[in-house]
Parts: structure tokens; C-alpha cells; sequence
């Protein structure tokens, strides 16, 4: 695993790709500084902004966060698919290690690369608002940081279902046409689904807006009651999903032909 | 007795309704250079991608250092390989990627790759990033990264092709060094026959997916080799007037009635007249031997029928 590690992040710093990614995010960081107006995608569906309190823009940062969806599709990306291109992971696999720790170590690394950004850019940005931008007002930090803990969970299902898609697609045009267009993809039917009369009021469709990811993160963002049944329910859903991938990707790269 | 490296049982692979691989028996000992021939499709490169791991075998089952194929993850150190095309990272150096698989393996002492890289000749190359490689060049990484570990196996999957002349006698010996300096056992697949046959010592012929013939090269060389066969009615008389009267001393005697000789220069109506006069009778003189090549059509073809 070590090993697995070392090389790891020997090959990352090698590739274009790491610091195109590090630019990015530096960049939104930034971009978030200096016009003091934070950036975010979000599915939007369900989200009333008329009726929404006064936040300080870290907490708005956190609300942001579904940005992460983006972000992270990046290093599953270069971790991944990387070794699948032109089937470089023969070399590995007949001469390292077996296809299935293949998988596991690849899937540890990616969370706990996916895991270690999310937190160094949380935490970062928090530190340069409260020293560029304290004057605007500025949450607790430990109020801050139970948020960031509180969305944890998401993005280590995140990683998750990326690795297992990587794992499943191995290139990497599919790689990402099906995970950039899913969340679109996603916006649009549900979008559909709410223009349709009598729909929206409709129960299923309610619970699968409060519970879609972006409004997840939302949610947790701005602050819930962590004991309660909504954040309980969300992290059930998470850990399920999160194993449940982990052993799709296990099970069909352990049978995969190489 | 040599060791076995590789002992297969029935190895058999499947996809779907297609058998790639039929029941492969084959033994490999520590220290042959085993070659694999076969046409495109025979099953060649499957075998190989069993034994290293890429793919799993349907059925039947297979030994590699002792260890059964459910063990075998933990030797997989002890084996270097290089299956189908050379595939590396397109834009790290040849240098880059050879480290990236030390960290990878855990090799410590990093001066490896240099000493590799000199083995196969890219010292010069080694900060030329990969897609910018000749497939020449890319074979000759392909084999220093197989090698990198000093593994007690390496198997290549067609490492000559695409290789010039001179380096495929360079390659050549770099082969026979590993194996006769170093103590590697190579296992090595090409359709150059003849490139195939100065390198191995021992012989796999292999078609739609079944093993044809396993053979050793003195034994190849007595089915294949250029020579003179004698049948006569006194084998014993004969070697004699062989080796007294005509100082022929490179000959094997087949069987009761059967001589071969393996000289260029042999005059056949003297030796015939000599024969003769000591009484012995000689049924049939005729020029025998073929290729590698011609002989692996022949299997095929026997095979055919």
C-alpha cells in the first residue's frame, strides 16, 4: 500500500493534470476573495433563495460545496482511467499486485486524496476569509468545521461511485461524459417532473429533491441538526451507497478481462 | 534434476462459446528459454496472460514457483513480463516511468533503472518522454521494465517485432545472458521462427488453442536438422566404418536400422562403396531435414489431417 502511495504521488506531480487541478481550485478560492460573492454549482431544484437568511461567505462556501462533484472527478480521473489507457495496467497487475488489491489500494487513494482536498480547500478558505475578509463577519470554527465533517460522508461516496464508474469505463471520454452530463442529465428530468401539474406536489418527487446531492450539501451547509432524522437518513443512504459501490467496482474488475 | 518454474494441468480458457486455450499441458524449467510458437489467434498470448495473472482460466490449473494459480499473487515479484504492446505513460520519460514502477514494487536502490536502461540501450533516450519512442524503442523498454526487478521468470509476448536487424541480435544476447549469467528463466513467443530458434532451448508448438507438441531442441534438431540418413542392416558395423574409414564422428544412431550424419561435406557414393564392400547392406541414402518453419508447418499440417 505504501508503495502504491509512493508512486502514486510520484506519477500525480508528474502529470499536467494535477496542477491544472490545484489552479482551479486556487482559482475559485480566489475568485470567491476577491469579488466576496461565492460561486457554485447547484441542481437548484427546491431551493427557495427568496426565504433565505443572511449567511457569512464561509458558510456560503459550504453550502457551495456540491462544487466538489466537479472537482474531484479530476484526480479519480488522472488515478484511474490514467492506468487504463492503453492497458498500462498490465504491468502492474502481472507483475505487482493482483487485480484485487489493484482495486483496493486504487480506490483508498482516491478517497483519501478526494478526502485530504476537500478538507485542505474547507479549511484554507476559512483561513484566508477570516484574514482577507474578516470585516464581512465570519462563522465559529468549530461550528464551521462540524459542517465540513457533517458533508463528509457525501464525499466519500462521491469518490466512491467515481472510482466504481472509472473502474466500469475505464476510458476516459466515457469516464467523463457520463459523469459530468449525469448531474445535467439529472436537473433536466427533474425539472420536467416539476413543470408537470400535480407532480411537484407529489411525495416521492418532494423527498428525492430534499435528498439529491447539491441540496444535501446545502442543507448540511447552512446548518441542520446532526441528531435529527433528515442527517441520520442521509448518512444511512451514504455509508449504503458507498459500500454497495465499492463492491460493484470490487466484484467486476476482480472478473475483468485485462 | 532442474527445478520446475511452471507446471500446467489442462489449462484451459473460454469466452463464451470460443475456447482460446484447450486442455495446455506444458513444463517449464528453471533456466530454458521456452518459445511459444503459434499462428495469430493459437492461444500463445492467452497461456501467457493466464500464467501472469492478467486473466483468470476457466478450467485446469497451473503451478508457478511451486505455488498454486490461487497462491501465485505472492510470487508475482519473482515474475518481469511484457505482454502484447509495450504500454507506459505517454508523457513521462522513459526514466520517469521506470521510476514510478520501482516506488510501485518497492525497489529501493533507484540506480536499477539507469543499469537497466544501459542493458537495453536507452541510456541515451532516458529523458525523451515515451510517445516520442520509436515501437522499437518502446520494446527495448518494455523488456528493461520486465527485467527491472531481477526477476527469477520474465515472459515476453512478442518482444522482436518491430525491431531492426541489429537489434534483434543484440536482443539475442541480452537473452542468453539473462538466462545463462543471471539464471532467468525466459519464456518468449514470436513468429520470427528462426530468431526464435537460436534463442530457446525448449519448444511449444501451440494451435487453436491446443498444445501440438512440447519439444526440446536436440530434439527438434534431430527431426529437423540437415543430415544424412543411412538405413543399412548393421548400425554397428557402420559406425565403425564411419569413424575408422572416413573420420566422421558427428552422427547419432536413431534407431536399429537408421544413422543420421550430420556432415556437409560427406561424399555419399564413397561412403556408400565402402559400405558395401564390408558387406553391409544399404537399403536407402537420402538427404533429410528441414527449418524450424517447415517443421512447424508440418505439425500443423499433421494436425490438420
Amino acid at each position: 500500500m505504501i508503495n502504491m502511495i509512493r508512486a502514486e504521488k510520484y506519477r500525480l506531480t508528474k502529470t499536467k493534470g494535477f496542477y491544472i487541478f490545484w489552479g482551479l481550485i486556487l482559482l475559485v478560492v480566489i475568485l470567491d476573495l476577491a469579488t466576496n460573492t461565492i460561486g457554485a454549482i447547484g441542481l437548484g431544484v427546491g431551493i427557495d433563495t427568496d426565504e433565505m437568511p443572511t449567511y457569512t461567505k464561509d458558510i456560503m462556501f459550504l453550502m457551495g460545496n456540491f462544487n466538489f462533484y466537479f472537482f474531484l472527478l479530476m484526480p479519480v480521473f488522472s488515478i484511474v482511467v490514467g492506468e487504463f489507457s492503453d492497458h498500462i495496467v498490465k504491468n502492474t497487475i502481472s507483475s505487482a499486485i493482483s487485480k484485487s488489491r489493484f482495486f483496493v489500494y486504487k480506490y483508498v487513494i482516491c478517497v483519501v486524496y478526494g478526502v485530504l482536498v476537500f478538507l485542505v480547500v474547507n479549511v484554507g478558505f476559512y483561513g484566508l476569509y477570516a484574514i482577507f475578509r474578516s470585516d464581512y463577519g465570519r462563522a465559529d470554527f468549530g461550528v464551521y468545521m462540524s459542517r465540513v465533517m457533517g458533508q463528509l460522508p457525501l464525499i466519500v461516496m462521491l469518490l466512491s461511485v467515481f472510482v466504481t464508474v472509472a473502474f466500469l469505463f475505464r476510458k476516459g471520454a466515457a469516464y467523463n461524459s457520463v459523469m459530468i452530463i449525469a448531474p445535467f442529465l439529472f436537473e433536466v428530468i427533474l425539472g420536467i417532473c416539476m413543470a408537470i401539474p400535480g407532480l411537484k406536489d407529489f411525495s416521492f418527487l418532494s423527498k428525492v429533491i430534499r435528498y439529491e446531492v447539491s441540496t444535501v450539501m446545502f442543507n448540511i451547509g447552512s446548518g441542520i441538526d446532526f441528531m435529527g432524522s433528515y442527517y441520520r437518513n442521509i448518512l444511512i443512504a451514504c455509508v449504503a451507497i458507498t459500500v454497495l459501490t465499492f463492491l460493484i467496482g470490487y466484484s467486476s474488475f476482480k472478473k475483468r478481462e485485462l | 534434476m532442474r527445478d520446475v518454474v511452471i507446471k500446467t494441468h489442462n489449462l484451459t480458457k473460454k469466452y463464451g462459446s470460443f475456447t482460446a486455450l484447450e486442455n495446455a499441458n506444458m513444463t517449464i524449467y528453471q533456466g530454458d528459454i521456452y518459445g511459444l510458437i503459434g499462428r495469430n489467434g493459437a492461444g500463445k498470448t492467452t497461456a501467457m496472460k493466464i500464467l501472469t495473472g492478467l486473466t483468470d482460466q476457466t478450467d485446469g490449473d497451473y503451478e508457478i514457483f511451486g505455488k498454486s494459480s490461487k497462491d501465485s499473487a505472492s510470487i508475482r515479484r519473482r515474475v518481469g513480463c511484457l505482454i502484447e504492446n509495450p504500454a507506459f505513460f505517454e508523457n513521462m520519460t522513459a526514466y520517469q516511468n521506470l521510476r514510478y514502477y520501482c516506488y510501485q514494487k518497492g525497489i529501493a536502490d533507484l540506480s536499477k533503472i539507469d543499469e537497466v536502461l544501459d542493458f537495453v540501450n536507452l541510456q541515451d533516450a532516458k529523458n525523451k518522454k515515451f510517445k516520442t519512442f520509436s515501437l522499437g524503442m518502446k520494446q527495448r523498454l518494455g523488456i528493461a521494465f520486465a527485467i527491472m526487478d531481477n526477476p527469477d521468470l520474465v515472459v515476453l509476448d512478442e518482444p522482436i517485432n518491430g525491431l531492426d536487424p541489429i537489434g534483434i541480435a543484440e536482443l539475442r544476447d541480452t537473452f542468453h545472458m539473462l538466462a545463462h549469467e543471471r539464471g532467468m528463466t525466459l519464456m518468449i513467443s514470436s513468429h520470427i521462427l528462426s530468431e526464435l530458434y537460436a534463442l530457446a532451448n525448449r519448444f511449444l508448438i501451440i494451435d487453436h488453442g491446443r498444445v501440438l507438441k512440447e519439444i526440446s531442441k536436440e530434439e527438434l534438431d534431430n527431426e529437423c536438422s540437415r543430415a544424412t540418413v543411412l538405413r543399412v542392416n548393421d548400425v554397428k558395423g557402420t559406425c565403425v566404418i564411419l569413424e575408422r574409414d572416413h573420420q566422421i564422428k558427428n552422427f547419432k544412431v536413431i534407431d536399429d536400422g537408421e544413422i543420421r550424419i550430420y556432415d556437409e561435406h560427406l561424399k555419399t557414393a564413397g561412403l556408400n562403396r565402402s559400405l558395401v564392400q564390408s558387406g553391409i547392406e544399404v537399403s536407402q541414402i537420402f538427404e533429410a531435414g528441414i527449418s524450424l518453419e517447415e517443421y512447424f508447418k508440418k505439425v500443423i499440417e499433421e494436425e490438420e489431417r
